[in-house]
């Protein structure tokens, strides 16, 4: 998914408001040959290259679990096995992370989780917390 | 001396070409000895329990074993653009790599790894071992590394294994020692 240029922006992620409810779920989509026994790889839980830095969430205070993923395979056609959850106050306590706001014309729900500007390690050193707090809430769509 | 070179050998397994010496020998016939006096001294039941054992664990690594190698498969059978249009093929010599350290680990009882393909074409093996999540990554490029972190403090260590060299041992003692 391909968030708009933060044109102009003097800062990094000055555009997108930081989401400030600690107790909103954020929603994560995991594709299907990065499952295993039932266990997402932490590489779900940060962005690809493509992403440039933003991981793509759904905000729990606009959409479901189940919505989320209805939006991601149907509409947008991509694959996913599921639904996994995060909520906002892990994602800060996973220092310097932040979840930001980002809403798309076609997904209002749109989010994303800020790994901008971090090195590849961090990323995925910051990736397996996200993985740990995820895996022990479990697959919230299709429950586990 | 020619016919007691070939008598020591054959009772340490040795081809006769290969003399151990009489001092090897020696110590060999002294372990030996030891092993059987301990042995003799054992109950009946304990060397059930342990050849049952020793039959439990065989054939645990032989179900692991079979199941990485089904893993192993579906990873190589990835076909470019596998991650909704992304994500390379698996590269054929880390899948070789990949295959010869998960044998290494099986047989020094380190737990099955989840195993997932990278964007790169590598292979990154999971460990979940609470506290500690901990990741053996193998890219194209030669690059292997293990990387272990602790989810409640976020002290992280890191390693680079070296290829050729000895990553197994490496990965094994991280895995298996890696509790705090």
């Amino acid at each position: 998914m391909t968030i708009p240029e933060d044109e102009g922006a003097p800062g990094a992620g000055r555009a997108y408001p930081v989401l400030e409810d600690p107790a909103e779920m954020l929603f994560r989509q995991v594709h299907g040959n990065w499952v295993e026994k039932g266990v997402p790889t932490s590489q779900a839980f940060r962005p690809m290259p493509k992403d440039e830095g933003m991981m793509s969430i759904a905000r729990g205070s606009k959409t479901t679990a189940e919505l989320a993923h209805e939006h991601y395979t149907r509409v947008l056609g991509l694959d996913s096995v599921g639904t996994w959850g995060l909520l906002v106050a892990e994602v800060e306590a996973t220092s310097p992370l932040r979840a930001r706001e980002a809403e798309l014309p076609d997904d209002p729900a749109h989010g994303f989780v800020d790994f901008r500007d971090l090195p590849r390690k961090v990323c995925e050193r910051l990736a397996k917390i996200l993985l740990a707090r995820a895996v022990e809430r479990g697959r919230l769509h299709p429950p586990a | 001396m020619a016919r007691i070179s070939r008598q020591i050998n054959r009772h340490a397994l040795l081809p006769p070409e290969q003399f151990i010496g009489f001092g090897t020998a020696a110590a060999l016939v002294n372990r030996c000895v030891q092993q059987a006096n301990y042995a003799l001294d054992q109950p009946m039941t304990y060397w059930r329990e342990t050849l049952e054992k020793r039959r439990e664990a065989a054939a645990q690594a032989e179900v692991e074993r079979s199941s990485l190698r089904s893993r192993l498969l579906e990873l190589w059978a990835l076909q470019p653009g596998w991650l909704d249009g992304a994500g390379e093929a698996i590269d054929r010599a880390v899948l070789r790599r990949v295959q010869l350290l998960l044998d290494q680990l099986t047989s020094r009882a380190v737990p099955r790894p989840r195993v997932f393909p990278t964007p790169e074409g590598g292979v990154q093996l999971e460990w979940s071992r609470a506290p500690r999540e901990i990741s053996v990554t193998l890219q194209p490029d030669e690059v292997a590394y293990a990387l272990s972190v602790n989810v409640e403090t976020g002290e992280t260590d890191e390693w680079q294994l070296v290829v050729p060299g000895r990553p197994a041992e490496t990965v094994a003692s991280l895995v298996l020692h890696s509790t705090r």
